[in-house]
């Protein structure tokens, strides 16, 4: 809210220079959030929070400054008078609530014979610090007192109210209203309105209409101020999406103290600046005494929630600055008046904040707890976050980089990925389309994440992601919440002066695959062919422990890559690691290390197209046992210079015993064995 | 014994050969001369059969002692000759690039909330996790935010078919974890909330938060703001200062908002922290005894006090990023500076 310095000085005299005055606010919790400048005058833009209803006032803000700095508030009289019973007499306003609870007060008075015209200087002036523009001297003046007193008024041309009297009811179905921002809007009734006679001639609490409004011609006024329900108002203004400066003040509750006082206030400058006379007297309907509310504080709570111990007399020194009324009653205990602006204020914990307020969060000291020991959710997901953690660190020190993306995916990605939407998780108000499902799973966050990159010409890309999916849980309504890892690999390796740039494929994902696996100490997996959806025939693999599944990878076929915008060749993981985390074992237990020389022997032959890698090592495992260390391929060569259909191998086996010295011989002999194996069962050729 | 003065005649001449040799070619041709198949040596040890047989022993060993020294010295002769013609052919320019080894790079949202956690655990807090798909009640109703009423405006929410929502802020898991156990309890959570808000360079409908909190027996305010003002150091380095303004959060009474010296400018006023010497950097406050009274906490047994703080915003002032939707683009030209 803007509040002009020049206007709050009519309340407290300061001579505070304008920084020390935004830091008092600010520290009380009026935060100034900027200052401009206004014709001389500077004009300070504050956050009222939501509960602080009665700073939505030049008043409300005068009343927390002096309250911050110990100085006087100055009202005009005017403003000081609460409380008036009078029903309607002669020539006063006619008014009927039909709806108490939507309007348990309103408060009218008829002013006769005023001059309408432009306003003077002072008001232009002032509404302009508020940002409001001049309209004419009756509306300016009713924006004026709202501003000043945070009750919202309002003015109607006396003479074209039919009937010349004001109803409040619901409107009724049908009925609509052009307001004076010249829309018209249907209403229905839900909605509260001011009527006359025949129509609505307000939408209560938010705007007045067009045909009742104070125009040049207007001879006699009928002012309204009045108490609207703050859920009503609300409702309607959200219905409409129509908001203003009253709606913003009577949805965070008026002052009910403040209703006649802010007519008086108005009342008295139209009669300065419009001319004019009080027509009969004020009726008020539904104006009752206002009974302050009492909230007794235990003086020890202070201490308990706050850390320090102020004296009772200086507590109820600081409450007085508030105009909070206390008396001590019995031992340790005070009882509070509660002022009626301050609705905030309900029990006892809201008066130890104004203690802390008014006291200085800064003034109070800071301290570290001891320490809590026991600690019985300490196995809430045990592990899980240093496990990720490790996880993390493993895929980073492998080269990957990090992605996080939303989690709220399109329709077109769940369909480029053949994804039904019957179990998807269904946004009831997305933003956009793009953002209409839960993702069930992370690819297609990755693939977008490598389209993105690959359109912006950076092509080597090496990127995982490690986060939740959300899937319909086994009850109704159930959602369940899983840490998935996709991988996501494409381009070309880093060229230099000495080793050439060569294309990212398959078997780097599978060996990032592999790497990460161990790392995590994970060694019984095995990891098969698999046929699937995205991936690409033959070029897919699947990683299984003990028979499940945990995760696939491959590459993803080329039309389902278009689909995002992907014209290179990718390669993709999807792993469940909600279950692998189960499978990481990071006890690492020494293994003594080799006692005796190993002894290396490369085998080269030529194989069938049709002989996999798996086969061949599977012979060699079988036939060798626990005496071969490592198997690794060192060549393999299709081409010209050999028959089709026939690939050239080249193994390199590492022999060793844990027992002995493996003598040539011994080797010679398993070696061979070997080689004849692989020619009988395989149908190779050794070269 | 006329083999043992051939012997070392072969030795002399081998020796002066390969020592005068210059150059690879020249020892090769000696290794064929001396030691080759039909080589000098070789000859000789053929001749071995006119050896008497007393003096086969001494010869033999003799023979394979010359072998090896002749063996020796024309692989050391090698070695210098590789190594000059490495210097002369391979490359010696120490200021061509090196050969760079990417490593990988954390997201750097995923680094800071890391770095926040550990602060918060070295201090004893313990992390745990809370769902982000939520019911009404935790996400509003148990920490005191009423329906219809202004407060719940600031936290517009995306609701899904079903009648769950997303979670606008990570203060559920005050109200999960205190259902479930009893106190004391030390607890930081991290993880993503959602509110509906157009994306622009500084509004994202989903970014993440951290929430800790603490509950006891004598838990106080002061107690929050030792907690803090320790992480701030921690985080934000020694000469950091702090400040605590009072404000407003249905969940938490008195409530906090709490500011850093701006460590771009110190305190000056500048660009980043809108000439103010200040940055916003978290909401706290003790909590509220209401919240209490649905977790069915005796409210007069118990204190405590939470906070809660957007790793984004943390993320973008502590590197000096301008515009959120940087970290969900993921332009690897963006993550590699991390």
């Amino acid at each position: 809210m803007r509040v002009s310095l020049d206007w709050l000085k009519d309340f407290v005299e300061t001579k505070d220079s304008l920084e020390k005055i935004q830091q008092v606010l600010t520290m009380t919790g009026l935060e100034v959030t900027g200052v401009v400048e206004v014709e001389g005058d500077s004009v300070m833009d504050i956050e009222i929070t939501p509960n602080r209803a009665d700073c939505l006032s030049v008043l409300g803000v005068a009343r927390e400054l002096a309250a911050a700095t110990g100085k006087t508030l100055k009202i005009p009289a005017s403003v000081k008078k609460t409380y008036m019973k009078q029903g309607p007499g002669r020539g006063g306003a006619k008014i009927e609530i039909q709806d108490k609870k939507g309007c348990p007060r309103y408060v009218g008075c008829v002013i006769k014979n005023v001059k309408v015209g432009p306003s003077p200087k002072w008001l232009v002036t002032r509404l302009n610090a508020m940002g409001v523009r001049s309209i004419n001297n009756i509306v300016d003046i009713t924006n004026y007192a709202l501003f000043e007193t945070g009750q919202p008024l309002h003015a109607f041309d006396l003479d074209k109210l039919d009937g010349k009297r004001i109803v409040i009811r619901r409107a009724k179905k049908g009925e609509d209203i052009v307001t004076i921002d010249g829309v018209k809007r249907e209403l229905d009734p839900t909605m509260l309105v001011i009527a006359d006679k025949e129509r609505p001639v307000a939408i209560a609490g938010i705007m007045g209409g067009k045909d009742t409004e104070i125009s040049e011609g207007t001879k006699h006024v009928l002012l309204e101020s009045a108490y609207f329900d703050p859920i009503v108002i609300r409702k309607t203004q959200r219905q409409l999406g129509l908001a203003s400066e009253s709606s913003y003040r009577f949805e965070r509750g008026v002052d009910p103290g403040m209703i006649l006082s802010a007519s008086a206030r108005a009342q008295e400058i139209i009669k300065n600046e419009a001319g004019g006379r009080l027509s009969g007297t004020v009726t008020d309907v539904g104006g009752k005494r206002i009974k302050e509310r009492e909230i007794v504080l235990e003086l020890g709570e202070i201490p308990r929630v706050l850390g320090i111990d102020i004296p009772s007399g200086n507590v109820m020194e600081l409450f007085n600055r508030l105009d909070l009324k206390s008396i001590k009653k019995g031992k340790g205990k005070i009882v509070v008046k509660v002022p009626s602006y301050r609705q905030d204020l309900e029990v006892g914990i809201d008066l130890i904040e104004e203690v802390a307020r008014l006291y200085g969060y800064d003034n109070m000291p800071a301290k570290f707890p001891a320490l809590i020991k026991d600690k019985s959710y300490e196995e809430e997901k045990k592990g899980q976050v240093f496990l990720e953690k490790e996880a993390k660190r493993v895929l980073c020190s492998l080269g990957m980089n990090e992605i996080v993306t939303y989690t709220l995916t399109s329709r077109s990605s769940m369909e480029a990925l053949g994804i039904a939407f019957d179990n998807l998780i269904r946004l009831v108000n997305p933003l956009s389309s793009n953002q209409e499902f839960m993702r069930p799973g992370l690819l297609s966050e990755m693939l977008e994440v490598l389209g993105w990159n690959l359109n912006r010409k950076n092509t080597l890309l090496q990127l995982f992601e490690l986060n939740k999916v959300y899937l319909r849980g086994k009850d109704a309504g159930e959602i369940q919440e899983k840490m998935m890892l996709s991988l996501g690999m494409c381009g070309a390796t880093n060229g230099n002066w000495k080793d050439k740039s060569r294309d990212i494929d398959f078997f780097d994902l599978k060996g990032v695959v592999e790497s990460f696996l161990r790392a995590l100490g994970i060694k019984d997996y095995t990891l098969e062919t698999a046929v699937s959806f995205i991936f690409k025939d033959k070029m897919s693999a699947q990683i299984k422990i003990g028979g499940r599944v945990y995760g696939v990878f491959g590459e993803v076929k080329s039309e389902i890559a278009r689909k995002f915008d992907i014209k290179e060749k990718v390669y993709v993981a999807d792993i469940d690691m909600e279950e692998l985390f189960k499978r990481v074992d990071l006890k690492k237990r020494f293994v003594p290390l080799p006692r005796y020389p190993s002894i290396k022997r490369d085998i080269s032959m030529l194989a069938d197209d049709s002989v996999s890698a798996s086969s061949i090592f599977e012979v060699i495992k079988n036939e060798a046992r626990d005496l071969v260390r490592s198997i690794d391929v060192f060549d393999l060569y299709k081409g010209q210079q050999i028959e089709p259909g026939k690939k050239s191998l080249a193994y390199t086996l590492e022999y060793r015993s844990d027992e002995k010295t493996l003598k040539d011989e011994e080797v010679i002999e398993i070696h061979k064995n070997i080689q004849e194996t692989l020619v009988k069962k395989l149908n190779v050729q050794i070269r | 014994m006329k083999l043992l003065e051939k012997l070392k005649g072969i030795e002399k001449a081998a020796i002066k050969e390969i020592i005068d040799g210059g150059s690879l070619d020249e020892m090769e041709k000696a290794r064929v001369k001396y030691l080759g198949r039909k080589g000098a040596l070789t000859s000789a040890i053929k001749n071995m059969k006119h050896v008497a047989k007393k003096d086969k022993p001494r010869v033999g060993k003799l023979i394979n002692e010359l072998k090896q020294k002749m063996t020796a010295l024309i692989e050391e002769k090698e070695r210098g000759f590789r190594e000059q013609e490495q210097v002369l052919f391979e490359n010696n320019d120490a200021t061509l690039p090196g050969i760079k080894r990417e490593v990988g790079h954390k997201h750097p949202l995923i680094k800071t909330m890391e770095d926040i956690i550990d602060i918060f655990v070295r201090m004893g807090f313990k992390s745990v996790d809370s769902p982000e798909v939520e019911t009404d009640f935790y996400n509003f109703e148990a920490l005191n935010i009423p329906k219809n009423h202004p407060s719940k405006e600031t936290f517009h929410t995306f609701y899904v078919e079903g009648g769950k929502l997303l979670r606008s802020q990570t203060s559920t898991a005050q109200i999960r974890i205190m259902e479930k156990y009893k106190p004391p309890l030390q607890v930081i959570h991290a993880g993503k909330v959602y509110r509906p808000d157009a994306v622009d360079a500084s509004h994202s409908f989903m970014f993440y938060q951290i929430e800790g909190f603490m509950v006891d027996e004598g838990i106080v305010f002061s107690d929050l703001k030792g907690v803090l003002e320790k992480f701030a150091k921690e985080y934000f380095g020694q000469d950091v200062k702090m400040r605590f303004r009072p404000h407003y959060f249905p969940f938490t009474e008195p409530s906090a908002e709490v500011d850093i010296s701006c460590f771009i400018c110190e305190g000056k006023g500048c660009r980043v922290c809108s000439y103010k010497g200040w940055l916003e950097i978290l909401g706290a406050g003790m909590v509220n005894p209401r919240v209490f009274e649905f977790v069915k906490y005796d409210p007069s047994k118990y204190t405590g006090f939470a906070f809660g703080m957007g790793i984004d915003r943390i993320s973008m002032l502590k590197h000096g990023i301008d515009d959120i939707r940087l970290f969900y683009e993921n332009d690897v030209r963006f993550l590699k500076q991390f």
